[in-house]
């Protein structure tokens, strides 16, 4: 998959951006004049491919000096800038353009700022990039609006609006929505009293975002019929499992019909969510395979934000990987329990947490072990042999002992953390990392986290990195 | 970092570097004729092989291997080896790792390994 400046091209793939919380606050500082005054600077994006979507990733910000750019009031750049940030360009980068506007919301374009884009900039940087053009406006209470600029024929360059541009911060995924293109839902009576408690403004975020949902099994499916009661509208449902009779006690909406048919696991959500939706329209994306598949990642890569409900380590750390590389946040959870060798319970606990630039990865959080996905990569947790010749502490974490009330408390944790980063509120999921222990009964919470100074994993923020070789 | 990264860093500590596959065509990184430094295995010379690792980011593979067999094989015992898909006379050495990977993190883990072998 490779993007060019080519227009039909352009159509043809759905469009989106996405910018880091620290490049998000970095512009806004960067915008913050005293008075009445815009500003701009050029940038470095690089391109994120999906299975449909295509997504901007903004990289960096190539700062003007003073002398760069000219203020007055308006604000337009120098030759001798250009000329520096096309030298500037790595091979499969593109260049942007990103300028304030003194009002709030998805922002037009005047003559000054399409001259600039279509005639100035379009041509010189489709030609020294092989992309087009990023063109980003920034509004005054932070939306984001964008577009590109692909060739419709020699000398000839037509404006592609894109729908949708996400910042995904440590504390909020902020998402602006062409207001055309991706218009706001209308009040619906049927999600009356979920708006009366976070509002219509989230609601119409909510209506609009797509989820991504890996794994449908316990934890999954749950999830997938709490999506659709909230409204959230365009869903991709990720696993490439079907149902056997020993999911029945735990995967909602699974029968002995199921069973017997063996049943999909994305079909029986796909059908549960049609049929339980409470918005106008919705739109389920059903991919029946692995998450561990340039496909499946391309599916993942689709999405505004994933829910993870898979156990393995490896496609977990997929998981934790696309949520930095391609600043697409991921809410994560995990269901711990232990018992006696007479079967009695000794000790159950669950985390719910979301990992994203800005947050601490699995890895980090200490939810995830490296070691368990190198395990998993070389097929050790299938052979048991292996499993066998492990520690009783080592067995008990590969159990997947589980039963539908911890599956509901964690699918409603993970829900609420989906829906509070989306309407930018504590009050609906907390501060950060849950941990519920079954005895005495006690969600606690990690009110900071961040990623180890030298992690890996975030040291791939903003890469794009498609990570396929190797699985 | 990268495999790439792991051989560049062995060979500036003046290791000599080959490289091994196992039936399966996993492709290895060979330490050879090695001389453990210290503990209880100290002046024994064998070669260490670590599978390569393709993936982004590194993931350290969960076993090294000795040629030879530098301790008794059993896979329930501490130290926790078997024989090897490298073939005969390869020890599989199974250890986890789960610090941040770096090339120096790795050996200093390949050395902490022989380290751990009680007299």
């Amino acid at each position: 998959m490779t993007m060019s400046y080519d227009l039909a091209g352009l159509r043809d793939r759905e469009l989106s951006v996405a910018i880091t919380g620290p490049a998000d606050r970095l512009l806004r500082d960067h915008f913050d004049h005293p008075g009445r005054q815009e500003d701009l600077t050029f940038f470095l994006w690089r391109p994120s491919y999906g299975h449909r979507r295509t997504t901007l990733i903004f990289v960096e910000a190539l700062l003007p000096d003073d002398d760069e750019r000219i203020l007055d009031g308006n604000v337009s750049f120098t030759s001798e800038y250009l000329t520096r940030c096309l030298a500037t360009v790595p091979e499969g980068l593109g260049l942007g353009l990103v300028h304030s506007h003194l009002g709030p919301g998805w922002q037009g374009m005047s003559k000054d700022d399409i001259a600039a884009e279509q005639v100035r900039l379009a041509g010189a940087v489709a030609g020294r990039t092989g992309l087009p053009i990023l063109g980003m406006t920034w509004g005054t209470d932070g939306a984001w609006s964008a577009r590109v600029w692909g060739r419709a024929e020699r000398f000839k360059y037509e404006r592609v609006d894109i729908p949708v541009v996400r910042v995904a911060a440590a504390d909020r995924l902020t998402l602006t929505f062409h207001p055309r293109l991706r218009p706001a839902p209308a009040p619906l009576p049927a999600q009356e009293a979920t708006v009366s408690v976070w509002g219509a403004k989230a609601q119409a975020d909510i209506g609009r975002v797509r989820i991504g949902v890996i794994g449908l099994g316990s934890v999954g499916s749950i999830v997938a019929e709490a999506l659709s009661r909230v409204g959230i509208s365009d869903v991709v449902l990720i696993d490439h499992d079907h149902v056997e009779m020993r999911n029945l006690d735990r995967t909602l909406h699974a029968s002995h019909q199921d069973a017997s048919e063996a049943t999909a696991k994305v079909r029986l959500a796909e059908k549960s969510m049609v049929d339980s939706h409470t918005s106008s329209s919705q739109t389920v994306v059903a991919y029946e395979g692995t998450l561990l598949s340039a496909d499946g990642i391309a599916h993942a890569l689709d999405c505004d934000a994933l829910i993870c409900c898979v156990d393995r380590p490896l496609p977990r750390s997929i998981l934790n990987v696309i949520a930095y590389a391609h600043a697409l946040p991921v809410i994560d959870g995990g269901i711990f329990a232990r018992t006696t060798d007479d079967g009695r319970p000794l000790h159950v606990d669950w985390r719910i947490h979301t990992v994203g630039p800005g947050r601490a990865c699995l890895y980090c959080l200490g939810a995830l072990l490296r070691s368990d996905v190198a395990l998993d990569r070389d097929g050790k947790l299938d052979d048991s042999d292996y499993i066998a010749g492990l520690s009783r502490a080592d067995r008990e974490r590969y159990n997947r002992r589980n039963v539908f009330p911890f599956s509901l408390s964690v699918a409603a944790h993970e829900v609420l953390q989906l829906v509070g980063m989306i309407a930018a509120s504590p009050r609906i999921a907390g501060l950060g990392p849950q941990h519920y222990e079954a005895y005495p009964g006690r969600m606690s919470v990690s009110v900071t986290s961040s990623c180890e100074p030298d992690c890996e994993v975030m040291a791939l923020t903003a890469s794009a990195e498609q990570f396929v070789t190797g699985f | 970092m990268t495999d790439d990264d792991l051989v560049e860093f062995l060979r500036g500590l003046g290791l000599s570097i080959g490289s091994a596959q196992d039936p399966t065509g996993t492709p290895y990184i060979v330490v050879e004729t090695f001389t453990i430094p210290s503990g209880s295995l100290a002046g024994r010379v064998c070669d260490i092989a670590i599978a390569r690792s393709r993936s982004v980011p590194y993931i350290m593979p969960p076993a090294i291997h000795t040629k030879p067999a530098l301790v008794p094989m059993n896979s329930s015992a501490p130290l926790a080896t078997q024989g090897s898909p490298l073939g005969s006379g390869w020890q599989y050495w199974s250890r986890r790792f789960d610090r941040t990977p770096t090339p120096k993190s790795i050996w200093t883990h390949v050395l902490t390994i022989f380290d751990q072998v009680l007299p």
